[in-house]
């Protein structure tokens, strides 16, 4: 039984390929043996073997019956976006000029037993262990696909001697919120660059570590991560700043919006995530699209990143340190999403081999420390946390509220006024009728018993050349306010 | 592709990780973002002191942002 599925799409490859096609398999055929002398047992398998994928649903659903069958550890996507498709969800904060990404690309539901679909309410319930290796899309390019399937042939985990070291940049405008994740994952902030000053060619010894963080501005199509300080936003690092410059087998996370794109060499250059691996790193977690953290502290963005690189330096393998921070993600943010979480737990995925584990793992006795045990626990979590979360709905008409009053008051205390853009999602009571259950027990069910979470969007503070643009979310219920967050460019 | 239409500056990405001053190309229909190709998409004068004049531009349109490889006022 296979312990680890490649799945791909034969014709894809072929028409990218041409020629190439049979080294390509070659290649793959080497890292089933390489596999094999490391214990994993591995599988190719064409998509469209038995009947040709053509739209999104096609591949989920084969990709199900595939997983149901083999039940395997690992699942490794081979290829990028044209050669198996992301998944579009819908994005729930879809407003043109504010969030302009109608849709997610996401690998999140190839991780998910859920049935296609376009809503990310679906996808709660992750619990399979998911990376894409990815060649370059729009672009046949054997040699960098020779590379990157090397490096995982030729990986093995390294020794933990430098735990605490990394780099990192951090747009100067987050820098307090940087320097808690950073804390949170390597106990000290002493190797963290501001940008401005960090502007870009950094010295080998800087780019060394062997894990990178990064909690800069992003955009869609462009090959940097940049900096901020006021309106001033300089190219904190540009792709080619890399270039033979960091250690092999090194792991990324990028906060940065569209931080984990894959982009078509030949339109807008290599990307960051694409030139990581051509530069020998093992693994990158990002996102595809816009994302957010909070005003203050920890939240979103900051959180899924920061679990990731936790879990990969404690030594689990890249892909299941994904799957655990997509699980602690969902368990804390549980049971009532609020649409900004929906997008972050759909809009992150791992770049790389799910099996590479980076860092070794510490030896130990544990009987109960086997792959079986840890896959049944994770699978068990998943399903437990899914079903423990109701799905978060936008709403057409923004409902009154009989204590409007107290809204108010927060919407005056964070500084915002009454004319703010209100958007109002309401939690969906059923998914396993589990609402109306917990309000039962709390006594304080009633006809209309919603949570809510009214987002308000507002141009709070002014003062040239820093904009402060904040967007505050509240969450209700039976007209009772729960609580507020404030998401937004620090 | 070509588009004509108007430049004007306003704030994209509202309390996203990417909020900032953006340009964008008001055709008339529809409005996009606009960069120029290999700009930095987060601060570009030259752009921004287009603001409120016609331009025909020449590119390509992915999503919401047009990516202008020339700018021609007219």
């Amino acid at each position: 039984m296979a312990t680890k599925i490649v799945v791909t799409i034969k014709k894809n490859l072929i028409q990218k390929y041409d020629q190439q096609f049979a080294q390509v398999e070659d290649l793959l055929h080497s890292l089933i043996q390489s596999d094999q002398k490391k214990g994993i047992t591995t599988q190719l398998i064409y998509l469209d073997d038995s009947s040709t994928p053509v739209t999104e649903q096609d591949v989920k659903t084969a990709i199900d019956r595939l997983y149901t069958a083999h039940m395997p550890d690992y699942l490794l996507i081979f290829g990028a976006q044209d050669i198996v498709p992301f998944q579009h969800l819908e994005n729930p904060l879809y407003t043109p000029q504010t969030d302009d990404d109608e849709f997610i690309p996401s690998d999140l539901p190839y991780a998910c037993n859920s049935a296609y679909s376009t809503d990310c309410n679906s996808f709660t319930n992750p619990t399979r262990v998911v990376g894409r290796l990815a060649d370059l899309p729009g672009k046949a390019n054997f040699s960098y696909l020779k590379i990157i399937i090397n490096n995982v042939i030729r990986s093995k985990p390294a020794s933990s001697k430098f735990p605490s070291d990394y780099f990192a940049i951090t747009a100067s405008v987050w820098e307090k919120s940087s320097e808690q994740s950073i804390s949170n994952i390597f106990g000290n902030i002493k190797m963290l660059l501001s940008s401005p000053p960090a502007k870009g060619k950094y010295s080998a010894d800087q780019l060394r570590p062997i894990f990178h963080f990064f909690n800069c501005h992003g955009a869609l199509n462009d090959a940097n991560f940049y900096g901020q300080k006021g309106m001033s936003y300089p190219v904190a690092i540009n792709t080619r700043d890399i270039d033979h410059m960091i250690t092999f087998g090194t792991a990324v996370a990028a906060e940065c919006c569209y931080g984990a794109q894959l982009l078509n060499p030949d339109e807008y250059g290599v990307s960051i995530a694409s030139n990581y691996f051509a530069n020998n790193a093992l693994s990158f977690m990002g996102s595809s699209t816009i994302s957010y953290g909070p005003a203050d502290g920890q939240g979103l963005a900051d959180l899924i990143c920061q679990y990731f690189l936790i879990n990969v330096n404690k030594g689990a393998s890249a892909g299941r340190a994904l799957l655990e921070a997509r699980q602690k993600f969902l368990a804390e943010s549980a049971p009532d999403l609020d649409p900004y979480e929906l997008k972050t737990i759909a809009q992150f995925y791992l770049l790389g081999d799910p099996s590479v584990q980076i860092i070794r793992s510490a030896p130990t006795k544990n009987a109960y420390n086997t792959i079986e045990n840890r896959r049944f626990n994770l699978f068990s979590r998943g399903t437990n946390i899914g079903a423990g979360i109701s799905n978060t709905i936008k709403v057409n008409e923004r409902p009154a509220s009989s204590n409007y009053n107290e809204i108010l008051s927060i919407l005056q205390q964070e500084e915002f006024t009454d004319e703010a853009t209100e958007i109002v999602f309401e939690v969906d009571s059923l998914k396993g009728d589990l609402l109306p259950k917990r309000l039962d027990i709390m006594g304080i069910a009633s006809a209309d018993s919603k949570v809510r979470f009214r987002v308000f969007q507002k141009e709070v503070y002014l003062k040239a050349p820093v904009r402060n643009i904040r967007t505050l979310v509240i969450k209700e219920i039976n007209n009772q306010v729960l609580g507020w967050k404030i998401y937004v460019s620090r | 592709m070509k588009l004509v239409g108007k430049i004007s500056v306003r704030i994209a990405g509202e309390g996203t990780k990417s909020e900032h001053e953006a340009v964008y190309l008001d055709t008339g229909k529809e409005s996009y973002q606009l960069r120029k190709t290999g700009s930095n998409p987060f601060e570009n004068p030259e752009l921004k002191q287009m603001a409120g004049r016609e331009v025909s531009v020449e590119g390509t349109l992915d999503k919401y942002i047009f990516f202008a490889r020339t700018i021609e006022e007219i």
